[in-house]
């Protein structure tokens, strides 16, 4: 599989009569972008904003967070949501870089609000905590049709409306971030990139270690399909940077695992980058993390590690949280990696409360060898915006979302992103 | 420049008053020199000045609820930038009191402090989160060596400036987990740390486990009917006034009592200490905690061969993990050397 990666600099956004890109602007037609996405989705409205690296702009009850990618040739863009479930990784592919889109929406009734809540401050010091701090963002705040709407915290209360819509809702409104995404970067079909990189696992010399990646599926969806009673299986790193797996879950959003650090994953970057010189990337392994039992936890640590050894590798890399049922999941593959002889290495963020509290939930002796990715029940002091979007209040606390707030880096997008992105750690004092 | 103002803590010991003997003396304000204050007075320079010596029993300390208050009043006095208290060693009332005094002076007075324990003395468990604690030896001959490190830590503090990470300052993890930016992406640290393990290189974790020692069971007795069978529980059940003063949390002691011929403990004659629960039910009928009365049908209908004319008992609230496997060890060697063969052990 040969993936060819065209990457188109974006370095500001702007709305205008014609969608285009010249000199690294891209002029976007609001107008038409919107009605592309109400079209066929079930909402009342969409607002179409931008927000730069740099202004005071705070981006409230964010959900997901797409880099802008099309397919000129190899199949859809997003397969199985914007297109046939066909293999993708390979062909050309076109992404803007220095771009996001990003989707929020008022929470809806029946929709869980307890770690809902998703920050991004475009200025200091917030900024420091989110990657999409760097990026000009393109931001959808979504609105269903008027049964579904709810008073803030009111998720917990029965609820008169539909409120089993929630979910069909929310997926509405990932599917309009991968179609304004795709929308975005097919001007660039004619174009020629920036540069282009190829991405090829080729045959190199066997005597480098084998090498590959153990990726948790937490309420994903692969190639359009809901990953949540599957074992674990195989994926080659291209399908990744074409969006075949998605992101479908609200997680905390310092560790929300968002689509677009699965399209642009760090660990499969550094991996790729070092194939041929000292390792041999073999591939990614994908496992079921989203399963409360131990023995459904056994099943699927068990045939991953299983993976791990018919591949032959000799070390695997396991990003993911190592709290709650997923963690332990992840734990136990690295627990059954380890006894076959695998050496693992796992990246995970951190909650601790208090001194004395190693931010431990699950650990197995095995677990020798761990990257920090911060703590992220640390808290921050934000100062108050010029304008938010997305919202009025932040959840849970109510509070007016253009004030100074104190909060968790926690509620910070992408702060503690469970494959590194970032250079976030904790550190023992 | 302006000398930093010090007042030096210590127990009835190392002011020279006397040994276990004068433990109960109350706080006082120490006239003259000592070793620990001389050498710290040479050790300071002219950064520093040592301007008072209090002093306090260990027993005092630990027992008298007024105590703290007594010795802030003493400390507060000589105006000090910091406190330096001990240090301790291993030496368990001492660290206590150690920790009690620089805990309350931090919180109370605002003035920074400075201790110094061995790291498995119940001191540290206690206060490492609250006072920065600098480790030590178990044996007071390694005053020299430590005494520098405190003295340097002490200073920074005095001064305002940042303290660094535990590996650089030399004092005892205090247990937070604080953020800070790195040169390289989490992403690319992992694959690096994956090829040192790839190659057999040392690595260091990010993220150390927690320490818990695995402990195999002992195999099954094979004939209980000769066996002879002890009660102990960490639920703190003691005699009604406590007379070895176990305490409520952080236990440093535990005890066997004489259970001889009693068939049962009588409320009022037994109580529980443990701070950890709500002991009314306890207080009502002892033997919910320690079930003697059945043990002692067992052995009057041959089921068990002897009941141990001790019960062992202790508080486990919040213990402090390395005291309470030191107590493990200790009871242990005492039920062996008592030819005790299986114990029934309750806790809460």
């Amino acid at each position: 599989m040969k993936l060819e990666l065209g990457t188109f600099i974006v370095k500001n956004a702007v709305f205008s009569d014609e969608t285009h890109l010249k000199n690294h602007i891209l002029s976007i037609n609001r107008q038409e972008l919107k009605e592309l996405l109400i079209q066929d989705l079930d909402f009342e409205d969409i607002q179409i904003n931008i927000a730069r690296p740099g202004e005071e702009v705070r981006i409230i009850h964010a959900i997901d967070i797409v880099e802008p990618r099309s397919k000129i040739s190899g199949g859809t863009i997003f397969p199985g949501i914007l297109g046939p479930p066909h293999t993708v990784g390979q062909g050309r592919t076109h992404r803007l870089s220095g771009m996001a889109v990003i989707e929020t929406s008022e929470p809806v009734a029946g929709e869980p609000t307890h770690w809902r809540e998703a920050i991004i401050d475009m200025s200091d010091p917030g900024s420091l905590y989110s990657p999409f701090a760097k990026t000009v963002n393109l931001i959808l705040t979504c609105k269903p049709k008027t049964p579904l709407i709810a008073e803030i915290n009111d998720s917990r209360a029965p609820s008169t409306v539909d409120s089993g819509k929630f979910a069909d809702y929310i997926n509405s409104v990932r599917i309009a971030g991968f179609k304004a995404s795709a929308y975005l970067a097919q001007v660039t079909k004619e174009m020629e990139p920036d540069w282009l990189d190829t991405y090829e696992l080729t045959s190199i010399d066997s005597s480098l270690p084998k090498v590959a990646i153990a990726y948790p599926l937490f309420h994903c969806v692969l190639y359009g399909e809901n990953t949540d009673t599957h074992l674990a299986t195989m994926i080659h790193p291209n399908e990744f940077m074409d969006g075949a797996l998605i992101n479908n879950y609200n997680s905390p959003a310092a560790k929300r695992d968002s689509t677009y650090f699965k399209i642009n994953n760090p660990v499969i970057s550094e991996l790729y980058s070092r194939h041929g010189k000292d390792l041999n990337f073999i591939g990614v392994i994908l496992y079921n993390t989203a399963i409360t039992k131990h023995v459904g936890q056994d099943r699927v640590a068990n045939y991953a590690a299983k993976l791990a050894t018919l591949l032959g590798v000799e070390g695997v890399v396991l990003p993911g949280g190592s709290h709650a049922y997923n963690g332990a999941v992840l734990m136990r593959l690295c627990q059954i990696l380890e006894k076959n002889g695998i050496k693992t290495v796992i990246i995970s963020p951190e909650m601790s409360d208090s001194p004395g509290d190693a931010g431990f939930t699950n650990y197995v002796p095995e677990a020798v060898a761990m990257i920090s990715t911060g703590n992220y029940q640390e808290k921050i002091s934000l100062p108050p915006v010029k304008k938010v979007i997305g919202g009025y209040n932040i959840l849970e606390t109510d509070e007016d979302a253009a004030s100074s707030l104190t909060v968790p880096i926690r509620y910070l997008y992408g702060a503690t992103n469970h494959s590194g992105f970032d250079k976030l750690v904790s550190k023992q004092y | 420049m302006k000398k930093v103002r010090i007042v030096l803590y210590l127990n009835q010991f190392y002011a020279g008053i006397g040994g276990e003997e004068k433990a109960g003396i109350p706080p006082q304000v120490k006239e003259g020199e000592t070793g620990p204050s001389r050498l710290l007075s040479s050790i300071l320079g002219n950064k520093g000045e040592l301007v008072c010596t209090v002093y306090c029993g260990d027993n005092y300390i630990t027992e008298k609820p007024e105590a703290i208050s007594q010795i802030i009043e003493l400390i507060k006095g000589s105006q000090p930038d910091v406190v330096i208290a001990g240090p301790a060693f291993a030496s368990g009332r001492y660290g206590l009191g150690c920790g009690a005094v620089c805990d309350a002076i931090r919180e109370r007075l605002n003035i920074p402090a400075v201790t110094g324990m061995f790291p498995d003395s119940p001191g540290v468990d206690k206060y490492r989160t609250k006072v920065y604690i600098v480790p030590t030896d178990e044996r007071a001959t390694a005053m020299g060596k430590v005494m520098p490190v405190m003295a340097k830590l002490a200073l920074k503090l005095a001064l305002g400036e940042t303290i660094g990470p535990p590996e650089e300052e030399g004092y005892l993890p205090q247990g937070y987990r604080r953020n800070v930016f790195s040169e390289k992406t989490g992403a690319k640290r992992a694959v690096e740390m994956l090829l040192r393990r790839l190659r057999g290189e040392p690595f260091v974790t990010e993220r150390p486990l927690p320490k818990y020692e695995y402990v195999p069971p002992a195999p099954p007795i094979l004939d209980l009917q000769r066996a002879t069978v002890a009660l102990a529980t960490e639920g703190g059940c003691v005699p009604e006034n406590n007379p070895d003063k176990i305490e409520s949390a952080w236990a440093t002691r535990w005890r066997k009592y004489f259970i001889g011929d009693l068939s049962r403990l009588n409320s009022g004659d037994y109580i529980s200490i443990h701070g950890g629960y709500d002991t009314t039910f306890v207080n009502q009928d002892p033997n919910r905690l320690v079930p003697l009365d059945i043990a002692r049908e067992m052995e009057r209908n041959g089921v068990i061969g002897k009941l141990y004319d001790y019960f062992y008992t202790t508080v486990g609230n919040v213990g402090a993990i390395s005291t309470i496997t030191m107590f493990g060890r200790e009871i242990a060697a005492d039920m062996k050397a008592n030819q005790v063969d299986a114990v029934i052990l309750t806790g809460t």
